[in-house]
């Protein structure tokens, strides 16, 4: 059982080392056979391990291999750890991942540097599950680091582009400034606690039961500065649309389905922590709050059809962040998991969309597909219904749950963030019916459009079905069924809800609130949906080429010009003041003042001269004259 | 096995290998030969346990000047460093085609790498004190033979100014030995509360002086820019990988346990300056053109957070600084070596008219792209243990002190990522392969020798720290 588990990450190493090593000798469909069979066993053995937990009573699973990092105070080990938590995430992560895998052969096939993109993926891979296994904080942040390290490979993965480099380079960049929160944070933990391993931490803290610790909200903030770079949370989510400048295989499983919500895993994950600070927690929900909002705004006024979907990545995972800040952890988890398939699964269909319409990605040379892409439509659909939230979709039982836990703990924000769920609503449909409606406005020959071969319409399938009927694991209360995930996960949750009852926080929702909790969302998503139909569909409106004249429309179509103030207040002023220490100190002034002595030197002594008669041996001598003086000074008592 | 042996080891190898001149395979064979010998009496000592190995013999009796030397938990890795780096150093030098193959630069290492034993294992501070000044004329006889024509000059300066540290130690030890006793040099004639707490101060600052400008910490770098920028690559190896080392085995072997309230005194005054140093370098680093320069300023940054992790006495920082100045001194070595392969490639030193470089040398990308993660300082590498280390200790001394440091993570990776993409990443300039001479067998062996470096001492940074650690912890006990 312990094996299985050291063995799961390995296999994808084992891939990366394979292909990485020999992508100039392995034939393109071997470096794919063989980037697959590596996902597709972590996927498999995850699934033992899996029934072998289940079977053994659902004790978690602590594997020690060596001690990793230590000093006097502390250790810590380089070590796995399963628990409820980890199998969620190992399912998803292997599981899309073999999906994402597969559909890549399809994909990428055209690419010469196939077996590079495997090798990059098997890496990916082996990090996320380093990851979500690690058993403790600094296990955690190796994954951290090795997934914002390949995600930096595989944005920049057609590397002469500049501005693909570029954007890989900020994305790696502004991911270290979180990195840099999580270090401390670590360091504070492992201050207060004396471990970092997390079976000790909720031990260590489960005793400590005072709320708002000065200490531990500062550690709670680091963490989450952590969280913030990561999964894209505002102030750091710019990266985030850039990213979109990777094979789209790329933008499906790391920057929708697995590495950006790895934040909200580290949060889950320390839930003991988050539940005692209940000050950081409603901090985050707002910064969940507004990342949810500027992202759903700032998605309705895209054009490039992956720039949709990474705004509205933006927008979900502040969603998630909501639910965290709330104390929903598993809804939060349950929306990652959902959002995983869905988004996953957009990101493909735009895949398949960008490959039929050989690499056009702006919607507005689209329109009239689903008569040549019949496969893609379809599955798009659905998970285009299941993003905006309609039933029986699974994107609506994770969203409301979301919803019903933020209308039990503050209404302005519930209110927000319902109005939020309408504008996805509007812009995914804005989207669809651009991409899929009407008739075909780009330059292409129609017969040339081709769908997905079977190696890219099989995954679609399949995550169609987990984005129809995923939201079977956490249905709501009032359907009288049970609530699978939110009951599986109690006992990782448990230290967090003691924390909350001693908070205060814990909150229950009545039958009746949630009930019209959900006929609201329902209401808005349709309006929505609605909205975008009358405008886009029926009203035959296209987003016009020019640029916009509309003041609000300008704001939110330039991204609220996030970019443009970094630039401004981050950007150039490093820049200036690496310049002035550069120019100005380094060469000026440090400088002079020791050329200043030189010159001294050389008008005292005249000793330069000796140099400049190309006589080097004279400063061994002169070295050596001033030791034998010096020695004798002191000898002979002169001082 | 008596130190004596592998102190003197090298000095055998300089005279062999200035009679074999520019005989290309007998220097290969020296280096290897002589890597082999220095690993083989290493594996011996960590063997033994370190038992017995130190030794004392009378050398300049008049003045009091013995020949003692120890190897200790301390000092161990500084001379295991010192072996892989004078060896990689070689290998460069000795692998660079036949015309090129030059005795003296050969011999001037081993002589170099003779210097850097005898101060690393000294037990006597006059002893130290030689070698550590006789260390700068291998490599100033190398730069100002081989460099471009601004060597000279840079050297010069490099040498000048440690020159000047120098005496501010001489004079310190001039002074201990007057006020000693015993009247000899042996280290363990003072002990930490020898001197009075004013009588510390001032010899603190004349210690701390001569190797902060050896290190350098900020703001006594300004020699090394144009140094490891005009000099053979080489020597800039050697100056960068090891040398700058004596200065940190001088504030661990003598400053912390001799000074340790001349420390509490006045380190405060460095450790700020030399954290304002790790921006410093970094920001400069992220403007500069020339690739040394990225990689000189990089050092400057990595070499003041470990000199402010020194400086702050922290149990951790301390055990960081072991791992970081091997995991520094491992990956600055290799990223110099392939900088110069890559500027020799593209006919330049000037970031801007590189590019693509990617697709002319697969090995050569890979084995760039580890030493960089390990320069960054990415988990699993040989940089992270230290660096997590040594911002820890500093974090703990001071909270904003240590986001201050730790915003290294930050810029190391702006300034490295660039220099990696503009070199190697985007479009080509012309440039198309990477010949025989520039990357031979040998070559990529030597690397993917430091590279695995990289990873092991990454996964198991134990093997250091379960040596080291005992060393800080005596260290520990000084004040």
């Amino acid at each position: 059982m312990e094996k299985i588990l050291n063995i799961i990450p390995l296999l994808p190493l084992i891939g990366f080392l394979i292909n990485g090593i020999g992508f100039r000798l392995i034939p393109k469909s071997a470096a794919g056979i063989i980037g697959s069979l590596a996902s597709f066993g972590a996927f498999v053995l995850s699934i033992i391990a899996f029934n072998s937990f289940l079977a053994g009573g659902q004790k978690p699973i602590e594997t020690i291999m060596w001690t990793w990092l230590s000093s006097r105070d502390w250790s810590v080990d380089f070590s796995f750890y399963a628990d409820q938590l980890t199998f969620c995430m190992l399912m998803v992560v292997t599981g899309v991942g073999f999906l994402i895998h597969i559909f890549s052969i399809g994909y990428m096939h055209h690419d010469e540097g196939f077996g590079k993109f495997f090798s990059f993926l098997n890496l990916f891979l082996f990090s996320m599950l380093v990851l979500v296994l690690g058993g403790n904080l600094l296990m955690t942040f190796i994954g951290w680091e090795g997934v914002g390290l390949c995600s930096f490979l595989l944005i920049g993965f057609w590397n002469r582009n500049e501005a693909y480099n570029a954007a890989a380079k900020k994305a790696f960049v502004m991911n270290r400034i979180g990195d840099l929160g999580f270090l401390i944070g670590i360091f504070l933990i492992i201050f207060r606690t004396g471990t970092a391993s997390y079976s000790g931490i909720v031990e260590m803290l489960g005793y400590e039961q005072s709320i708002n610790d000065p200490f531990m909200v500062a550690a709670a903030i680091c963490l989450f500065i952590g969280a913030m770079g990561k999964s894209a949370q505002l102030p750091l989510f710019t990266w985030l649309p850039d990213a979109m400048a990777g094979p789209t295989p790329v933008s499906a499983l790391i920057h929708a389905a697995t590495m950006v919500t790895s934040g909200i895993y580290l949060l889950i994950r320390m839930n003991v922590l988050y539940s005692s600070v209940p000050m950081v927690q409603e901090f985050i929900m707002w910064i969940g709050l507004a990342t949810a909002i500027i992202g759903a705004l700032i998605g309705t006024a895209q054009n490039d059809i992956k720039k949709v979907l990474a705004y509205s990545t933006v927008s979900q995972l502040g969603f998630m962040f909501v639910a965290l800040g709330v104390g929903a952890y598993s809804a939060a988890l349950f929306h990652v998991i959902t959002h995983a398939f869905f988004k996953a699964l957009l990101f493909l269909g735009a895949g398949s969309v960008i490959h039929g319409l050989h690499e056009e990605q702006d919607i507005r040379r689209m329109g009239g597909l689903r008569k040549f892409l019949p496969v893609t439509y379809f599955t798009f659909m659905i998970a285009n219904l299941a993003i905006a939230g309609v039933p029986p979709f699974s994107g609506f039982f994770s969203k409301d749950e979301i919803l019903a836990h933020t209308f039990a703990s503050n209404k302005i924000a519930w209110v927000l963030l319902t109005i939020t769920a309408g504008i996805t609503a509007f812009y995914m449909f804005r989207l669809f019916f651009l991409v899929f409606f009407r008739e075909y406005r780009g330059k292409l020959e129609t017969s040339s459009i081709h769908d997905a071969p079977a190696s890219m319409a099989i995954p679609l399938v399949i995550l169609a079905v987990l984005s129809l009927v995923g939201g079977i694991i956490g249905l709501p209360e009032v359907s009288h069924m049970p609530n699978y995930l939110a009951d599986f996960l109690q006992p990782v949750l448990l230290p967090g809800q003691s924390m909350a009852a001693i908070a205060k926080t814990a909150h229950k929702i009545s039958h009746s609130e949630e009930w019209m909790v959900m006929g609201v969302s329902v209401v808005v998503s349709l309006a929505g949906i609605i909205f975008a139909y009358v405008t886009y569909l029926s009203g035959k409106a296209v987003p016009s080429d020019e640029a916009p004249v509309n003041p609000i429309h300008k704001l939110v179509s330039s991204k609220f010009y996030f970019d443009e103030i970094y630039e401004a207040l981050v950007l150039k002023p490093i820049a200036l003041i690496a310049n002035l220490f550069s120019v100005l100190i380094d060469l000026l002034f440090v400088n002079l003042i020791v050329e200043g002595f030189g010159a001294l030197a050389r008008f005292a002594g005249g000793s330069l001269r000796l140099t400049q008669a190309g006589r080097v041996s004279g400063y061994a001598l002169i070295m050596l004259i001033s030791i034998v003086v010096f020695a004798l000074a002191f000898i002979f008592r002169i001082f | 096995m008596n130190p004596l042996y592998l102190l003197f080891s090298p000095l055998l190898a300089a005279v062999a290998s200035w009679l074999a001149g520019r005989n290309a395979m007998a220097q290969k064979v020296l280096a290897f030969a002589s890597l082999g010998f220095s690993l083989f009496v290493f594996q011996n000592w960590n063997a033994s346990g370190f038992e017995d190995l130190s030794v004392s013999y009378p050398w300049i009796q008049s003045f009091g000047i013995s020949l003692a030397l120890a190897v200790n938990n301390l000092n161990y890795w500084f001379l295991v460093l010192t072996a892989l780096v004078v060896f990689t150093a070689q290998l460069f030098h000795s692998t660079q085609g036949e015309d090129k193959v030059r005795g003296d630069v050969m011999a001037l290492i081993f002589l170099l790498q003779f210097c850097l034993y005898g101060v690393f294992m000294a037990q006597d501070l006059m002893l130290f004190y030689f070698c550590y000044e006789a260390s700068i004329l291998p490599i100033y006889f190398i730069s100002s033979r081989y460099g471009s024509p601004a060597a000279e000059r840079a050297i010069l300066k490099f040498f000048l100014y440690t020159l000047g540290g120098s005496l501010c130690m001489l004079l310190a030890i001039l002074y201990m030995y007057n006020q000693n006793g015993s009247q000899d040099f042996l280290f363990s004639s003072f002990s930490s509360g020898y001197f009075d707490a004013p009588v510390q101060g001032w010899l603190f600052l004349a210690f701390f002086v001569a190797f902060a400008i050896k290190m350098p910490l900020f703001p006594f770098h300004s020699w090394q820019a144009d140094a490891y920028a005009e000099s053979p690559v080489e020597s800039t190896m050697l100056m960068s990988g090891i040398l700058l080392k004596m200065g940190i085995y001088g504030m661990m072997a003598i400053v912390i346990p001799y000074f340790p309230l001349g420390l509490k005194e006045y380190g405060f005054i460095f450790i700020g300056l030399s954290a304002f140093g790790v921006l410093y370098g970094a920001f400069i680093a992220m403007v500069q053109f020339d690739i040394r320069k990225v990689l000189a300023f990089s050092s400057l940054s990595h070499v003041g957070l470990i000199g402010t992790g020194l400086l702050t006495y922290e149990n951790v920082a301390l055990e960081g600084v072991v791992l970081q100045m091997f995991a520094h001194g491992i990956n600055i070595v290799g990223l110099f070596f392939i900088s110069e392969i890559i500027s020799q490639q593209a006919a330049t030193r000037d970031l801007d008219q590189m590019g693509g470089l990617t697709r002319s040398s697969f090995t050569l990308t890979v084995l760039f792209f580890v030493f960089l993660l390990g320069s960054i300082a990415v988990p699993l590498t040989n940089g992270f243990p230290g660096e997590f280390k040594l911002i820890m200790g500093i974090f703990n001394y001071n909270h904003a002190l240590g986001i201050l440091c730790g915003s290294t993570v930050i810029f190391s990776s702006v300034y490295m990522l660039r220099m990696f993409q503009k070199s190697m990443l985007g479009e080509s300039n012309g440039s198309t392969s990477i010949q025989a001479p520039a990357l031979d067998g040998l070559r990529v062996a030597g690397l993917v020798i430091l590279a695995g470096q990289v990873i092991t001492l990454g996964l198991f940074p134990g093997i250091i720290s379960g040596i080291s650690d005992a060393a800080v912890r005596i260290l520990m006990l000084a004040y």
